[in-house]
């Protein structure tokens, strides 16, 4: 019985599962260029870039400004899955909020943050 | 043999050797943090210490219970090494029953791009919530929850190969293994399935078990639902045959379905999970090693958590949580004709306590287990101690300890 409540429920938010809004663009020296545009419809963005191995994790924050993560777990090196409140690592359990901060070990380290600039319509990630 | 402390002392002291000779090993976060290495050794580590005192016996108890050293090395960005050697109960030591010192994984992952990776090696499948994340400052208790040792035997890990995936638009992760069977020979009354598992130890390789595993997560909810079929006749068709068995790569097999779901929000977390196993061709088994193997076994427990620490917005490192989960299995719900019903297998745990975590990698755990179980089959007893105490069907655990993981 409960199998099938189980399987009833992963079925039923299957169908009403949202996508994640995927960007892929390359770097360019150690910057990344994201069209602000793609941020009128959600206020989050995964950006894969050629030359980067991981994605970063791009939110729009209420303020206007933008939060860049590298979704790479920073106990193990696996790549973070998002989630709806945060990124989440399959390998150990590790958690981390939105703001690339720990949620849940054995993870001690925030995310890597990038800095960010907005400049004529695009917003730029600081692979510093 | 001398004793596993020496062993592991040795072990470390080569290590760490190794590792400060060559300048490239750091703790777990240092090492991987740096993006300029392209390859780095990681090591780290948990491991747990509780006292139990159990009210039926009016006895005490206090145990090491695990204490598990990792070690990984990234040899470049596509290929990395893990493993995870454990000790349990402190010591082991010849002669002496108890205690076991067992690699508990050691597998090479392949990165095939930022979503996809192959693991090869000793590894733990995708079943349940805590076969792969069972470090002890993440979950409540200071047992594991019984349902995840009986019915579901973490740690599982078996040898052979696992492909796993995130789907690049949408929060979904799968996974496929392909590993050594099981042996339906070491099946062992009242424990399921857990004696028949391998462990990387000498592994009959004619039986093999697929399992899969897909996880979705939307909003604050994780869901995931799991399966695993498995042979577990290993031995050749010759024997096979002679025993009433059915050879082959999933012949006499095991099937196992699993779903569960983790809610966390606000402070709250909500664990669910229920799984059934099941082996057809138990009689058969029965017959063959006369070792009472139940057709049907089942689990299924629910948890609720409340972190008194937590504040909305807050940055906090501490967490005080607060539990209470029900656990309910029967490790023989269905007997075959030729078995015999072991009451005692169907049981009920309620158990409820605390968590404290001063910071995210150390816990002090305090907890109480009610035990409710059936009655003893007198069938099974067949040489009774005239002095032994009578059968308590009703008592409780209590339990306080510390765990760590690093």
């Amino acid at each position: 019985m409960c199998l099938a409540i189980g399987a009833g429920l992963v079925v039923g938010s299957l169908s009403s599962c949202s996508t994640l809004p995927m960007y892929k663009t390359a770097t360019e020296g150690n910057k990344i260029a994201v069209p602000a545009s793609l941020f009128a419809q959600s206020n989050f963005q995964i950006i894969q870039a050629k030359g980067l191995y991981y994605n970063i994790g791009l939110r729009k924050e209420k303020d206007n400004t933008y939060t860049a993560l590298l979704l790479r777990c920073t106990h193990d090196d696996n790549q973070l899955t998002p989630t709806g409140n945060g990124f989440t690592c399959t390998l150990h359990g590790s958690a981390f909020d939105t703001g690339g901060q720990v949620t849940k070990g054995p993870a001690q380290r925030p995310l890597t943050k990038y800095p960010t600039e907005t400049i004529q319509g695009n917003i730029i990630i600081h692979l510093s | 043999m001398k004793t596993t402390t020496s062993t592991l002392l040795i072990i470390f002291s080569f290590i760490s050797t190794n590792i400060f000779a060559q300048k490239t090993t750091n703790t777990s976060e240092d090492a991987l943090n740096d993006t300029s290495k392209k390859s780095s050794t990681v090591i780290g580590g948990y491991g747990n210490v509780f006292y139990q005192r159990n009210s039926a016996q009016s006895t005490s108890k206090i145990d090491l219970e695990r204490f598990v050293l990792f070690t990984g090395h990234k040899f470049n960005d596509k290929i990395s090494f893990f493993s995870e050697l454990e000790v349990e109960d402190a010591k082991v030591s010849g002669g002496e029953s108890g205690g076991e010192v067992a690699i508990e994984q050691a597998y090479l992952k392949f990165n095939l791009d930022a979503n996809h990776y192959i693991t090869a090696g000793l590894f733990l499948p995708r079943i349940g919530i805590l076969n792969e994340n069972h470090l002890p400052n993440t979950f409540n208790g200071n047992e594991r929850n019984y349902v995840e040792t009986l019915i579901l035997p973490s740690t599982w890990r078996e040898l052979g190969v696992g492909f796993y995936g995130s789907l690049s638009n949408a929060p979904v992760n799968y996974s496929v293994g392909l590993v050594n069977g099981l042996s339906s020979e070491m099946f062992e009354h009242g424990s399921g399935i857990r004696e028949g598992r391998f462990e990387g130890r000498n592994a009959t390789a004619n039986n093999l078990a697929i399992t899969a595993a897909v996880q979705l997560y939307q909003g604050d909810f994780k869901f995931q639902v799991s399966g695993y079929y498995a042979g577990t006749a290993g031995v050749s068709k010759r024997k096979a045959d002679s025993l009433g068995l059915s050879a082959g790569t999933f012949g006499t097999p095991v099937a196992i379905g699993e779903a569960d779901m983790i809610y966390a929000h606000n402070g709250w977390e909500v664990r669910v999970l229920g799984t059934i196993v099941s082996i057809p061709d138990a009689s058969a088994i029965n017959r063959a090693y006369a070792n009472n193997t139940p057709q049907t076994e089942y689990g299924a427990y629910a948890e609720i958590g409340y972190d008194l620490l937590h504040h909305p917005g807050a940055q906090n490192n501490k967490q005080f949580i607060v539990f209470v989960r029900d656990e309910k299995f029967n490790v023989n719900a269905q007997i075959p004709s030729n078995g015999v019903t072991d009451g005692t297998l169907n049981q009920n745990h309620i158990v409820a306590g605390f968590t404290y975590l001063p910071i995210k990698n150390v816990a002090i755990k305090a907890d109480v287990r009610f035990v409710h179980t059936g009655n003893q089959n007198p069938e099974l007893i067949i040489n009774p101690n005239p002095v032994a105490q009578a059968y308590q069907p009703n008592y409780n655990l209590v339990d306080l300890g510390v765990a760590l993981s690093f």
